[in-house]
């Protein structure tokens, strides 16, 4: 082997990867390219209480002990053919690198709607979450674009901080993509405990700046005012770096369930991706994504065990959470629409609910503030 | 004071410490992590200190012993 093991993105997957690489005896060096200045961090605060008033120790990822060299630049390309990582350093000038191997964990990075003016408010980086929390701070008003996890979170918290505050999506309710569809009214309803007024099935026909606030404006005729616009519609693979690498299948980064990298007709050698940048493709063909913490980390101490010729672990039920209105919300499995939900208990004081979700022969659990249960659910106990 | 502890007002119950580290962590009736008496100087222990950085809310604090006084 020639060359380092060098990981571009500091995300959630690379701590996981290291940890395991280490935890299963490699010794290999490791060189990770990140230009965050933040990095390595985790990125489910962000959204939460890093939003409102947490500092650096609060998504902080310690990875002092797993011997890492941790370099800031950009990767801007790559030759797999001569592995070949063509890099740009803080001085902006491109250099060249030769790796031995090299792991694609570049993340996504957040979607912008065809009408979107420039200058809205996004949240993938610490930074972002900065630039937001000094935005609405004062109780300035906020409208999000998109009631995903993301928008939903910020919702939640930006309120509870005294910010006026406009859900908007075009979706029939909240979460629709995350809940398959259900509890949309309860998470409605809780929202608007919360004091987020909520517009669905809203079309946006112009966000436009005017002096010093902005102005949402609806297919409805409804006008929002607000002194800070956040657009949270989403995120695609951050792979435009890759461009022209023959790495891509279409624009996206496939990658098998070890971790490597496949284009249509081969198995990239030597090089491997994880987290959010994947793209997979189902036994039966469709392809798909997971953004999530849980998955991310399944996926870089799997790609560790790969690597190192180790036994696979067993690839835990998919786990997702996120934080509405003081409430933990816990999805263990994969929901699907129109499958069918029972709600297995409820305490009313704690208000919190588990609900069993069943749709062909498989099951899945939302829990609402359900944490006991949920625990014994995922630790199988 | 010194050693593990953990944030509780960040805790959402998601159970990886008490996973990773039984004998360090474990789960109240109401979900959340605590850290089991008499084990909060086990920060340096190596299935513990994965369990730390197991957490997505970063809510196990670990403060070591400053240098003596």
């Amino acid at each position: 082997m020639t060359g380092d093991l060098i990981v571009v993105g500091a995300s959630v997957a690379t701590t996981a990867f290291i940890e395991r690489m280490r935890e299963l005896g490699s010794g290999e060096s490791i060189t990770v390219l990140d230009n965050d200045p933040d990095a390595p961090y985790d990125r489910p605060p962000l959204s939460k209480h890093y939003l409102v008033d947490g500092d650096s120790e609060d998504i902080a990822v310690d990875w002092n002990g797993l011997d890492v060299e941790l370099v800031r630049a950009e990767a801007v390309g790559v030759n797999p053919e001569t592995h070949t990582l063509q890099v740009r350093g803080d001085d902006h000038r491109d250099h060249d690198l030769r790796y031995g191997r090299l792991v694609i964990a570049t993340g996504a990075t957040p979607v912008h709607l065809p009408i979107e003016p420039p200058g809205l408010a996004v949240l993938r980086t610490a930074a972002d979450a900065r630039r937001i929390r000094a935005q609405a701070s004062g109780r300035r008003s906020v409208a999000i674009v998109g009631a995903g996890a993301v928008g939903v979170e910020l919702a939640s918290h930006l309120a509870r901080q005294g910010s006026p505050v406009v859900l908007i999506d075009r979706a029939v309710g909240p979460l629709e993509r995350l809940l398959a569809g259900h509890l949309a009214d309860e998470v409605t309803d809780w929202l608007h405990g919360a004091g987020v007024v909520c517009r669905w099935r809203a079309d946006i026909t112009d966000i436009s700046q005017i002096g010093d606030s902005w102005r949402v404006e609806l297919a409805d005729g409804e006008r929002i005012e607000a002194d800070v616009v956040v657009s949270a519609v989403g995120a695609r693979p951050a792979v435009a770096w890759l461009a022209g690498s023959g790495l891509l299948t279409g624009d996206a980064l496939l990658a098998d369930a070890d971790g490597r990298v496949v284009t249509a007709d081969s198995v990239v050698a030597d090089v491997y991706a994880m987290g959010d940048v994947v793209t997979r493709r189902r036994p039966d063909g469709r392809l798909e994504r997971t953004e999530n913490w849980a998955a991310a980390r399944q996926q870089g101490m799997r790609l560790a065990e790969h690597i190192c010729r180790a036994p696979r672990q067993p690839v835990p039920s998919p786990y997702f959470w996120i934080q509405v209105a003081n409430r933990t919300i816990q999805i263990v499995g994969t929901l699907r629409p129109g499958a069918r939900l029972d709600l297995e208990a409820a305490n009313p004081d704690r208000r919190s609910a588990l609900y069993r979700v069943r749709a062909d022969g498989a099951t899945a659990w939302i829990g609402v503030n359900a944490q006991p249960r949920i625990a014994k659910i995922i630790s199988g106990s | 004071m010194t050693g593990l502890s953990i944030d509780q007002s960040r805790c959402q119950g998601h159970a990886r410490c008490y996973m990773l580290a039984p004998d360090t962590f474990l789960i109240d009736e109401e979900g959340y992590g605590h850290v089991i008496e008499g084990r909060e100087g086990a920060y340096q222990e190596e299935h513990v200190r994965k369990a730390v950085r197991n957490c997505p809310e970063r809510s196990i604090k670990v403060i070591a012993p400053g240098p003596a006084a």
